[in-house]
């Protein structure tokens, strides 16, 4: 199955559960604090070792008790500082000092199995699919070198949202994943979002 | 009280996110920072094969070479020690300096912008061989004001009738000259010294014969 299908798939089967049961209807809007630990390529590129930059929104509709649908749109940067590098290509050689950037916006659709009570601690999991923008920038002095790419995503996540009366917060771990995009590397991360939300 | 401890937690939240919003590690800190050393040769030329090189003791200002009329506002104060250095650097690499009325096979060009200088790859004539008048467009790349550079051409094989040839090795050191700092003549011997450590190839093989590298 190809990219475009699965996606397709997805988005059918997100306005299917939409449209579907009209079980309790709620909606959890959240904001979210999130930082991040790079692997594989993304880590390799990047040189970093954890993001502290990162945000994210997201809403989510409960369509049963225990199940929401819903879309997430989050922002997760790395960055490190490389002194002494070369930048080698065939014929030319660049020596300084490197500032290394990913810039990843990941936009999901998103489906979560909810555990728990309503208004009590309520672990969950779920899938993100969608898409992922992501800007790796390579910058030696005044110069830059940079690449835009969409990558098809999926994610992953795990959380916990706690206790709450009108005001939610939450937790989740997700493993993002942008596949390889042409000759262009995955992108790849795992994030840990710090909620708040409202229902 | 739910109500209450949610807010502690926004308001938790609140200042993780100033905190890591206000943080900047990883930037830029001082000039020498933004020094790029940049080194482009020609891949087909067996650099080792060259014996001598012959150059003036002259950092010419690119940009009044192009325009005449321009004023000269390059600063000279570092121009001994910059010709000192790369001669130093040329016959650690085994390549003998003579004087440019004699046969030499390479000619070293030494210049400078004193405002923003764009190289453009091209074919065209960089450099007048009778005159000794040099034009640099090699290269897509903006050096931004105060760059020096390092040019070594194949003068043997310049054009016979036009007397022009294309480089075959250049080295840049980005916008060292723009503003001469207390450190300008550091950030100088270190870029113009990494100029030949990122370029190994640039070694005679005479040397390395009579060093027994190369038998």
């Amino acid at each position: 199955m190809n990219r475009s299908r699965i996606i397709l798939a997805v988005a059918v089967l997100m306005s299917l559960l939409v449209a579907g049961p009209a079980a309790a209807n709620e909606w959890l809007w959240g904001l979210t604090y999130e930082t991040a630990v790079p692997v594989g390529d993304t880590k390799e590129f990047s040189q970093d070792s954890f993001s502290w930059r990162g945000m994210g929104f997201e809403g989510r509709s409960f369509i049963y008790q225990e199940m929401t649908v819903g879309f997430s749109v989050s922002w997760n940067v790395f960055h490190s500082k490389l002194s002494n590098q070369t930048f080698s290509q065939p014929g030319q050689d660049l020596h300084g000092t490197q500032l290394r950037d990913i810039n990843a916006v990941p936009i999901y659709l998103n489906m979560h199995y909810y555990g728990g009570q309503r208004y009590g601690w309520r672990p969950y999991f779920g899938l993100n699919a969608g898409t992922m923008y992501a800007e790796h920038r390579l910058d030696m002095g005044l110069y830059s070198f940079r690449e835009e790419n969409w990558h098809f995503a999926v994610a992953p996540e795990i959380g916990i949202q706690f206790p709450y009366d009108r005001l939610l917060g939450y937790f989740s771990i997700r493993w993002n994943y942008g596949m390889k995009s042409g000759e262009i590397d995955e992108v790849n991360y795992f994030s840990f979002r710090f909620g708040i939300g409202l229902r | 009280m739910r109500t209450r401890s949610l807010a502690g937690w926004l308001a938790l939240l609140t200042m993780t996110v100033l905190v890591g919003a206000g943080c900047h590690p990883g930037e830029i800190n001082e000039i020498s920072e933004l020094d790029i050393v940049a080194t482009f040769y020609d891949e087909t030329v067996d650099f080792g094969a060259f014996q001598t090189y012959a150059m003036e003791d002259t950092i010419y200002n690119l940009h009044v070479l192009q325009d005449p009329t321009a004023e000269d506002n390059l600063d000279r104060r570092f121009d001994a020690e910059i010709i000192a250095q790369v001669k130093s650097e040329m016959a650690a690499r085994g390549y003998a300096l003579v004087d440019t009325s004699e046969a030499h096979d390479l000619r070293l060009g030494l210049g400078a912008w004193d405002t923003p200088g764009s190289l453009v790859y091209s074919t065209m004539p960089w450099w007048g061989g009778s005159s000794g008048y040099w034009w640099p467009s090699w290269g897509s790349v903006d050096f931004t004001k105060g760059t020096l550079l390092v040019l070594l051409a194949d003068w043997a094989n310049r054009d016979p009738v036009s007397g022009e040839f294309d480089p075959i090795w250049t080295g840049g050191l980005d916008g060292v000259l723009e503003e001469s700092g207390s450190n300008t003549a550091t950030r100088l011997e270190r870029g113009i010294s990494q100029m030949y450590i990122q370029s190994p190839y640039l070694q005679s093989n005479v040397t390395k014969v009579d060093t027994g590298e190369v038998q």
